[in-house]
């Protein structure tokens, strides 16, 4: 009976899979060199690198093999072009996590700072790259696929490297509203923004605590 | 003086020679470098009641004080390449001057520690781990039955925290096996202290000499050493840098300081002394006999002290020098009074009173067990009765022992005799601006650029100077290790957010063992109320089988397990400085924690913890000398002054007391305008100027015809005295130059003072 019943699961699996290969692919996917992009995509990450400073609330939904549900963190969220990304968590813990040129710094409640683990470094490094959109620089370690359909966009970063991350980001017109993260098998994070504002100016005193 | 006959003068001339012979034929017996010590520490007592002090001499001596610290770069700031660094490694790995060399935050050194840690998380981590929960449960105030549920849901609430948090990426992986957080917690909590490995920083290598750094086998073998390290790194990549620091290359400069100050201390201080006699002597030469008198005297006083002491330091032959002002002295009164025609009767009273009064004064300093003092004490003692005896037998021998002092007159009108009594008084207020520092760093010769490399490469070891270090000691290891849990606890109430850091705290404290069968035995339930506790909070309990089952193994076969047994099979796995935070001994043991950033109370008493920070940890216990000193002083004055008001009267007895008196109000009151700290050193300095300057008083005032100047003498004594004590004033060493400018600022009043009674005339 046993034996029966994994024959069972075992051709439903085969079946789902087939059923999957048996998909045609979609075909608004296409993948992007970043020396020759297709104008439409020129013309849409022109206008996403006009946006020199965001801020958006987010929620990470941190996805654990060990959890059956995520663990959801929030914060907000400020990116200036050639400053840095700065993740400021709110809940269930307060700290700043900065992303900039010069490594990934995680600052305390109290103001201490301490480097990022590495692990942390590296990931949050590419989601610098990814939100600045240097596509050049991603070229060259991802596989870059779009999706676009207008006003909607999505771009997945598929590493040349076994051990690399995969990233996905997507919006509609020129603002970045959720990331995807796959550090490890099995594990995810996804990023959603709200109430995104772009354009504005991040006083001296935001500058300071939230950058470096 | 009547000269002796032919045949006593022989007989003296052969005690002289003899004694001079014996003296300079036992020094010539002495290895100086063993019985000459340049260690500072050796001017504390070794039997100090002060079991702190005791304990510090035992850490300077041991293990840490033997660690050097190398910092290898690029030219450029960056990391040298491996090769090379492993180069100078294995250079130092082959020295005799080394024992141990290895590269700092070496990672296949952390790999091991982690790997040990990890594998015996149970045994190490989880005594102190469940101790600490059992505390906080106790502060809840729950019943106890609630202990397995309450703990279920504390697990499974830390560990949510945890992995909210950014340093929880790196455990990932490691959380289904460990969900206490054994390993991440302790991990977290280290990694604050040392900084990760960065290939593009320069190395840091630490290395452990053979011998101490206080000894010659720990200070020259160990710079060739090094030296042939940086070769060999240098072969490798030309371009390499090096900086290092330790112990060894303090002491050496300190050692080659004080010699370099002895030498040209005692050279200007002589140059000093023959310009003054030249000024003051109508034959200047007449003086070379003094020269003996002085020899004989500083002999008599090396002879003394090393027979006296197994090993003298250093300090006390330099600030022993003052001994030929003293002894030129008696030179100078017999041989002023010899030329005048004085019968030996009336030289020999004062000689004898003034002599005598400071050699008790000395003695009484000696009482105190501050080896400084004490050998001090016995120095000038004996030199001063060695300089009174030399220099009453060479003048005996003499047929001419005379020394002309050339006349010298002062006329100055009654407004400015008054002036100067002013000026005195407004001097002496001075005293109350007195402010008193006791840094036990006076006692050595600063240097700055040692200073700077040191912060440099420490810095390159991650220490700063937010990080406080303490100690806490005892005769046993294990009530060693409970005392530091109960700092650690107390730590903890104080300073919540100050992470520890100590090998100590790998080692599970005696008292948490002993509980640990009794608090697994109590949560016998917890397994199941955690699996209840993870599904309430969204994990998934099957994913923590490894755990449970690593739980269940252990908390079935947990017996009482041996503390000391533990410690010895952690220590092969820590990595050298980590090692050097625990010292277990046969006398005692000691055990050091660092925490980063200090505390806001100082530790309770009842925690016998004492604050480390390095030398200056010994300055309240310099403080305490300094009082012993001024007490001691102040009753040899009090017992002095009364010898003098017996020996004199009252009436002359008064103003040969109220002489060095003034004197010394004025030099304190200077002292006091010009704004500078006053420490032990001034106090001994005041001490001796006292004592010269009552020797002046006497043979100024109480050996004075009425109506006739001061004797020549007295001022041919002080201002020799002043010249040689003034050349001390520039020394760079604090202690020295303390010394020197203080009896300077009370011979100098003194002189003035003896004089001014002439001046009216």
């Amino acid at each position: 009976m046993r034996r029966a019943l994994h024959q069972v699961v075992f051709a439903l699996s085969l079946l789902v899979s087939a059923t999957a290969f048996a998909q045609s692919p979609d075909p608004l996917v296409e993948t992007l060199d970043p020396a020759q992009l297709p104008p439409a995509w020129e013309s849409l990450l022109s206008g996403l690198r006009s946006v020199d400073t965001v801020q958006a609330d987010f929620e990470e939904r941190r996805f654990f093999r060990f959890r059956a549900r995520p663990l959801t963190l929030r914060g907000t969220l400020r990116l200036e072009r050639g400053r840095g990304l700065s993740l400021q968590y709110t809940h269930p813990e307060t700290y700043i996590v900065i992303v900039d040129a010069r490594g990934v710094l995680v600052r305390d409640e109290h103001g201490r700072e301490r480097a990022a683990p590495a692990h942390a470094a590296e990931s949050t490094a590419h989601l610098l790259k990814a939100l600045e959109l240097d596509l050049a620089a991603l070229g060259q370690e991802f596989l870059i696929r779009g999706r676009l359909e207008t006003p909607s966009w999505s771009l997945s970063l598929e590493p040349h490297a076994s051990s690399g991350m995969n990233i996905e980001f997507g919006g509609t017109d020129h603002l970045v509203r959720h990331l995807s993260l796959y550090p490890t098998p099995g594990r995810r994070i996804d990023i959603t923004l709200r109430n995104i504002v772009s354009g504005s100016t991040f006083s001296a005193d935001e500058l300071e605590r939230f950058f470096r | 003086m009547t000269p002796l006959s032919g045949r006593a003068r022989l007989l003296v001339r052969c005690i002289l020679v003899m004694a001079t012979l014996g003296a300079a034929g036992f020094l010539a017996s002495i290895d100086f470098r063993e019985r000459i010590s340049t260690n500072v520490m050796d001017l504390l007592p070794p039997g100090e009641r002060d079991p702190e002090l005791q304990l510090l001499r035992g850490v300077v001596d041991d293990a840490q004080a033997r660690v050097v610290r190398v910092v290898l770069s690029t030219h450029d700031g960056g990391a040298p390449p491996d090769e090379a660094v492993q180069a100078f490694i294995e250079t130092l790995h082959s020295s005799d001057a080394f024992v141990e060399a290895g590269r700092l935050n070496d990672p296949a050194e952390r790999t091991k520690l982690g790997r040990f840690l990890f594998d015996h998380r149970f045994e190490y981590l989880l005594p102190g781990w469940l101790e600490t929960r059992r505390q906080e449960f106790a502060a809840s105030g729950l019943s106890p039955d609630s202990w397995p549920g309450w703990l279920a849901d504390t697990v499974a609430q830390r560990l949510e925290a945890f992995l909210a948090r950014p340093e929880s990426v790196s455990y990932e992986e490691l959380v289904p096996l460990d969900p206490l957080l054994l390993l991440p917690d302790l991990v977290v909590e280290f990694e604050r202290f040392v900084a990760k490995p960065d290939p593009a920083q320069p190395a840091s290598v630490w290395a452990r000499t053979a011998a101490s750094p206080l000894s010659e086998a720990g200070q020259q073998p160990v710079f060739d050493a090094l030296e042939a390290a940086a070769s060999a790194a240098m072969e490798i990549s030309p371009g390499t840098d090096w900086q290092w620091t330790g112990v060894h290359r303090f002491a050496a400069a300190s050692k080659h300081r004080i010699q370099l100050e002895l030498g040209w201390l005692n050279t200007a201080a002589l140059v000093t002394v023959v310009l003054t006699v030249c000024l003051l002597v109508r034959r200047p030469w007449q003086t070379v006999h003094l020269l003996p008198i002085v020899l004989l005297s500083m002999l008599t006083a090396w002879v003394v002290a090393l027979g006296w002491f197994n090993q003298v330091h250093i300090l006390v032959f330099v600030l022993g020098a003052l001994l030929c002002g003293a002894a030129v002295d008696f030179g100078f009164h017999l041989g002023v009074h010899a030329a005048a025609g004085h019968p030996w009767r009336s030289v020999m009273k004062p000689l004898l009173a003034s002599c005598l009064t400071t050699v008790f004064g000395f003695a009484l300093l000696g009482i105190t067990d501050l080896p400084l003092l004490r050998q001090l004490s016995v120095f000038v003692c004996a030199g001063l009765l060695g300089a009174l005896i030399a220099a009453v037998l060479y003048v005996a021998q003499r047929r001419s022992p005379g020394i002309e002092a050339r006349p010298l007159t002062i006329q100055l009108p009654r407004m400015g005799v008054i002036l100067l009594a002013i000026l005195g008084v407004i001097a002496a207020a001075g005293m109350l601006r007195i402010e008193w520092r006791d840094d036990i760093r006076d006692l050595q010769i600063d240097d700055p650029e040692l200073r700077r490399i040191d912060a440099d490469v420490r810095a390159h070891f991650g220490e700063s100077s937010d990080t406080g270090v303490y100690l806490v000691h005892a005769r046993d290891p294990l009530d060693a290790r409970n005392q530091l849990q109960h700092f650690v606890e107390w730590h903890r109430r104080q300073s919540p957010d100050t992470p520890l850091a100590s090998a100590a705290l790998l080692w599970p404290a005696p008292d948490s063992l002993s509980r640990l069968p009794g608090l697994l035995e109590a949560s016998r339930n917890f397994p199941d109320a955690l699996r209840a506790a993870f599904s309430e909070r969204g994990f998934v309990p099957e994913a923590f089988a490894p755990f449970f089952d690593a739980w269940d193994k252990f908390a079935s076969n947990v017996s009482p397990s041996d503390p000391l047994q533990l410690w010895r099979k952690l220590e092969p796995h820590l990595p050298g400085p980590l090692r050097d935070t625990v010292g277990i001994g046969e006398e005692a043991t000691w055990l050091t924690v660092a925490a980063l950033g200090k505390p806001s109370a100082v530790p309770p008493d009842e925690l016998q913890v004492i604050p480390l920070n390095r030398l200056e940890s010994l300055n309240h216990v310099f403080q305490r000398y300094r009082h012993q000193a001024l007490r001691l002083s102040l009753a040899g004055l009090g017992v002095l002054g009364i010898l003098v008001l017996l020996l004199y009267g009252p009436a002359k007895g008064v103003r040969v007391f109220a002489i060095p008196a003034g004197a010394t109000a004025v030099a304190f009151g200077v002292l006091g305008w010009l704004g500078e700290p006053l420490n032990l050193f001034h106090l001994l300095g005041a001490f001796l100027g006292v004592c010269l300057s009552h020797d002046y008083a006497i043979f100024g005032e109480a050996h004075r015809a009425p109506g006739a100047p001061a004797p020549a003498s007295v001022r041919l004594s002080a201002l020799t005295t002043a010249a040689s004590f003034g050349v001390l004033a520039f020394s760079r060493i604090n202690a020295v130059s303390a010394l020197g400018l203080t009896v300077t600022l009370i011979v100098l009043p003194a002189l003035v003072i003896v004089e001014a009674r002439s001046w009216r005339q």
